[in-house]
């Protein structure tokens, strides 16, 4: 019986001295203590073989030491033996993402069951290929207790920023009052003047956009433009809150305000959201009944990124309802978004097409609507010193109507300087 | 007093060994020797930083080293930097972690050259800070002019086009006019 109970507490005893060995080892690799953890293992291995936990710790302190063929070495060894080991993929595909390898990095992580290291990793993958948003949604997920949550924070630092841009444009408008009020007008283009103010956040969980408009016509009155708008995201793991809002005025006497917000998910590498709100109108501070009401929306969006280029290919679809008759509608929006950069010069572009159909008989034309609607506007940015950039920007936007008055074609061309902050 | 300036660099580093040291520190902080397997405690083993060395401060640490040119190096905690070279030119590689540098220039001297695994920055007299993580290198410039390149080619996009890529699609729509079923009050104007 005392021999049973001496052995029992032998074994007990190696095996807590084995455990605390290991934890020892793994504190170290949180420290970046890699070449305590080399030295350990360079010790007890000219007594007894390493086991593979303590080859594998062995790779990550070789990774930590930035010593990737000999770890890679070790862990595609270990691999063969053990092919669908998370902890072997991981650090594999570290090395990978270490050496700039993105494609394969990504490749190996294939059926990794999610853990911090695969979450950092394809995080970090995301945001390299300009895809924020993913990368964030990788980052949130991460434990707080994980080194990776500390290095995933570490990035965050790096990009977190609140940019402030402040532009003045001058421009030429063709048609800034656009249809029905055009035939009504005696003289539609001017040259025209633009101040734009926009704040921006792109921080852990949240970013936002703050933008605000103010033009003014030279040649046509009452149709000097304001708007406000707001948009952004709240990002927790695979789900979002995204929230958008705006306030238009025009010549003075005709507002609008819209919000919504809504939910939305990352499914691979689709961006879902489903919104609802609700938009108010006045005119003449008297509040449009007619036009008030509640507004639905649903989209999808795929990041379309590769080297300097960020694109974004989505589409929308909605419905907008009102307590008056003409502006039920239903609609269907592709868009495309997209921007590059190289040194000195960024070009952007926006292009978007929208089906409208009116649900009910137009009261004055006595028959439904139905508008096909397009804007495309490309952008030239030129860094010309420090903050100071210099802009170029030309919109086109056209509807067609199947009720002609609200047919028209506008363009409009700005040359601007600003100041980024 | 140009010529001794340099001339007491070049002497400090052949024959003292040492081209910098931890001047300040909070937390667990430490150096391992060229050659070595285990990190010397700052507090015990002393501030002396030697060409091969590595200072590495732990959790909720952080390091301030002066080189012998006065060049002065910030490290926040979980960072490890290794000093390449400081004779002819000045070296130094961050394998990890989040360092700030206000580097002085030094006639006489080459330029200070930054290296991580995935970045080369080449340095004149400036301040600014280097952000590595497994996979990221991100150079933030505070003041002055630096030079980098991406061997590797993974060079994150720029805040500016990260921050365009989130906001850009902008809802367009024609009925944020002014209600087009309606004639509204125009001034027509005649010049």
């Amino acid at each position: 019986m005392v021999v049973f109970y001496q052995i029992y507490f032998f074994v007990l005893a190696l095996s807590l001295s084995v455990f605390a060995q290991i934890k020892e080892l793994e504190e170290h690799i949180k420290e970046g203590e890699y070449e305590e953890i080399i030295d350990k293992l360079n010790t007890k291995a000219l007594t007894q073989d390493l086991t593979n936990y303590e080859l594998y710790l062995y790779a990550r302190a070789k990774i930590g030491l930035l010593e990737f063929d000999e770890a890679e070495k070790i862990l595609k060894k270990l691999l063969s033996e053990d092919p669908n080991n998370p902890h072997y993929r991981s650090s594999l595909s570290e090395i990978h993402l270490q050496k700039g390898n993105l494609k394969k990095a990504e490749e190996t992580l294939k059926g990794v069951p999610d853990a911090p290291a695969k979450l950092y990793i394809l995080g970090t993958l995301n945001l390299l290929r300009g895809r924020m948003d993913f990368a964030r949604s990788y980052f949130t997920m991460l434990p707080k207790d994980s080194s990776y949550y500390y290095d995933a924070r570490g990035i965050k630092e790096s990009i977190e920023t609140i940019i402030t841009e402040l532009l003045i444009r001058a421009g030429y408008d063709s048609n800034p009052t656009v249809s029905p009020q055009s035939p009504f007008i005696a003289r539609k283009e001017s040259p025209s003047y633009n101040f734009n103010g926009s704040i921006s956040y792109n921080g852990w969980n949240t970013s936002f956009n703050i933008d605000l408009n103010y033009t003014t016509y030279d040649k046509v009155r009452n149709f000097n433009t304001f708007t406000g708008a707001f948009s952004g995201e709240y990002i927790a793991g695979r789900i979002f809150v995204p929230f958008m809002g705006d306030y238009v005025t025009v010549g003075g006497n005709f507002y609008r305000v819209t919000g919504s917000a809504g939910i939305g998910f990352f499914i691979k590498d689709l961006k879902v959201r489903v919104l609802a709100g609700y938009h108010d109108y006045y005119k003449s501070n008297i509040k449009e009944e007619n036009r008030d009401g509640p507004r639905f929306s649903a989209g999808v969006e795929v990041p379309l990124n590769s080297g300097n280029t960020l694109a974004r290919i989505g589409l929308n679809t909605g419905y907008e309802d009102t307590s008056g008759i003409n502006w039920k509608s239903l609609y269907v929006q592709p868009y495309i978004a997209g921007g590059y950069e190289s040194g000195m010069v960024s070009i952007l572009l926006n292009g978007v097409f929208t089906y409208y159909s009116f649900q009910r008989e137009n009261t004055v034309f006595g028959r439904k609507r139905e508008d096909s609607f397009i804007a495309l506007e490309p952008v030239i940015r030129l860094k010309i010193f420090r903050y100071l950039f210099a802009e170029v920007r030309y919109s086109f936007t056209q509807n067609s109507s199947n009720i002609r008055s609200f047919s028209y074609i506008r363009h409009t061309i700005y040359a601007g300087i600003g100041g980024s902050f | 007093m140009r010529y001794l300036s340099i001339y007491l660099l070049i002497s400090a580093v052949i024959f003292a060994g040492e081209v910098g040291k931890v001047e300040r520190y909070k937390g667990k902080v430490d150096i391992v020797k060229q050659g070595s397997l285990r990190g010397f405690p700052v507090d015990t083993a002393g501030p002396s930083v030697e060409v091969g060395d590595v200072v590495r401060t732990k959790s909720r640490s952080y390091a301030l080293v002066t080189f012998v040119d006065g060049t002065r190096v910030e490290l926040r905690e979980r960072s490890r930097l290794k000093v390449i070279g400081y004779e002819k030119s000045r070296d130094v590689k961050i394998q990890k972690g989040i360092v700030k540098f206000e580097v002085k220039s030094q006639e006489g001297l080459k330029g200070f050259k930054v290296t991580t695994p995935h970045a080369i920055i080449g340095v004149k007299g400036t301040s600014f800070h280097v952000y590595v993580f497994p996979g990221y290198t991100k150079v933030v410039l505070i003041e002055g002019r630096i030079e980098y390149s991406y061997p590797l080619g993974n060079r994150p996009p720029s805040t500016k086009m990260l921050n365009f890529a989130s906001t850009f699609q902008k809802q367009r729509e024609p009925f944020s006019e002014k209600p087009p079923e309606e004639i509204v009050q125009v001034e027509v104007i005649y010049r």
